[in-house]
C-alpha cells in the first residue's frame, strides 16, 4: 500500500522511510506541508498518511483539514505523528481531522500497529461505499415503478410518461426484469370460461340431436 | 560510562532499525549535514531575543538528535525550547553553551560511527 510520509527533519523522515519500507509500504516523502499538500490533492493519492505536525509552508493540523475538505470519494487515513502529547494538543489534533495521532518519540511496533487499524478502516470505507453504490444501482431500477400511474377504468391500459397507452403486462415487462406468461385465475375460469364451454357444449348437442332428428 | 551517559545509544538506535548499520550511517550524514543549519538559526533567534523562534528552533534540534537517543542533547535542547515556550530568555545563552557542547558530543560520535564504517 502507498503512504505519504511529512516531516521537515531529514533524519527522521529517513528512519521514518526505512521502517515503513521494513513493513512493506511504498513510501512518498515529502520534506513540507507544501510539497504533502501536492501529493494528498492530486489524482492517485496514497491511501495513507503520517504527517508531522510542525512543518514549514503548511503544518500538520492545516494539511489535515484540506484533506477533509477534499470529501469522501477516496478518503484518506491520516496519523499525525508529533512531538506535542499535551492532551490539548491531541484534542486539537484530532479535531482538524486527524484519524489517529502517535505521539514522538514513537514506538515502531505500536505505529505499525496503528497503520494496520487505518488499513482495516479503509478496507471497511471502501466495502461500503461499494455496497452503497450496489444499492444506488438497485434504487434506480425500482424508481422506474414509482409514482402515480395513470390506468383506464375500462380496458385496464396504463398510461406511459410518452403518454401511450399499453396495456399493463407490456408496461410492466418494459420496466421489469420479468415477463407475462398468460393463464386463468380459477374466479375468471367460473366466470368466463366455463360459460364458454357450457354454451359450446349445448351448441353441439343441439346439432346432434338436429342431425338424430 | 553508561549507554545514557553516551552521546548517543548506538544500541538503541540499531535495535530502532533493525539492526541496519548502512541506514544508521546514512543517518549520521544528513544529520552532520543539517546540524549547522539547525544550530545557527537557534543561534539568531536567542540573539534576537526571539522565544517564539527560539522554541520552534530548539524543538527542530530535539526531534533530530532523538533519532540517536542522544538523551543529554535531547535534555538541553527542551530546556531552551521550554525557555522559548516561557518567553523567559534570560537563561537561554547559557542554555545555548550547554547544548553546543552537547551537540558537538553526537556530532563527534557519529564521525567516529562513520569512520568505522
Amino acid at each position: 500500500m502507498r503512504i505519504l510520509i511529512a516531516d521537515d527533519d531529514r533524519v527522521s523522515l529517513r528512519v521514518l522511510q526505512g521502517m515503513l519500507q521494513d513493513w512493506g509500504y511504498e513510501v512518498v516523502a515529502a520534506r513540507n506541508g507544501t510539497e504533502a499538500w501536492e501529493v494528498l490533492s492530486a489524482p492517485g493519492r496514497p491511501p495513507l498518511a503520517v504527517l508531522d505536525w510542525v512543518m514549514p509552508g503548511m503544518d500538520g493540523p492545516e494539511l489535515c483539514r484540506r484533506v477533509r475538505a477534499l470529501g469522501e470519494d477516496s478518503p484518506i487515513y491520516v496519523i499525525l505523528l508529533t512531538a506535542r502529547g499535551d492532551p490539548g494538543d491531541i484534542a486539537a489534533g484530532l479535531g482538524s481531522g486527524a484519524d489517529d495521532y502517535v505521539v514522538k518519540p514513537f514506538d515502531g511496533a505500536e505505529l505499525q500497529a496503528r497503520l494496520r487499524v487505518g488499513e482495516r478502516i479503509l478496507k471497511l470505507q471502501g466495502d461500503l461505499a461499494d455496497r452503497v453504490r450496489e444499492l444506488e444501482e438497485a434504487l434506480a431500477n425500482v424508481k422506474r415503478l414509482q409514482g402515480l400511474l395513470p390506468i383506464c377504468a375500462y380496458c385496464k391500459k396504463v398510461r406511459d410518461d410518452k403518454n401511450y397507452w399499453q396495456r399493463v403486462e407490456q408496461y410492466l415487462s418494459e420496466r421489469l426484469d420479468a415477463r407475462f406468461s398468460h393463464s386463468v385465475c380459477p374466479t375468471c375460469y367460473e366466470r368466463h370460461v366455463r360459460p364458454e364451454i357450457e354454451k359450446l357444449r349445448s351448441r353441439r348437442r343441439a346439432s346432434e340431436k338436429g342431425r338424430g332428428a | 560510562m553508561s549507554e545514557s551517559e553516551r552521546p548517543v545509544d548506538l544500541a538503541a538506535v540499531l535495535a530502532r532499525l533493525n539492526g541496519d548499520r548502512g541506514l544508521l550511517t546514512e543517518l549520521a550524514g544528513l544529520y552532520l549535514e543539517d546540524e549547522p543549519s539547525l544550530v545557527a538559526e537557534l543561534e539568531a533567534a536567542v540573539g534576537r531575543h526571539d522565544a517564539e523562534a527560539t522554541r520552534r528552533a530548539a524543538h527542530a534540534i530535539k526531534g533530530s538528535v532523538a533519532n540517536f537517543a542522544a538523551a543529554r542533547a535531547q535534555a538541553a535542547a527542551l530546556a531552551l525550547e521550554n525557555a522559548g515556550r516561557a518567553g523567559e530568555l534570560s537563561s537561554a545563552p547559557a542554555l545555548l553553551d550547554t547544548l553546543r557542547a552537547e551537540l558537538a558530543a553526537v556530532r563527534q560520535a557519529l564521525r567516529d560511527l562513520a569512520a568505522v564504517h
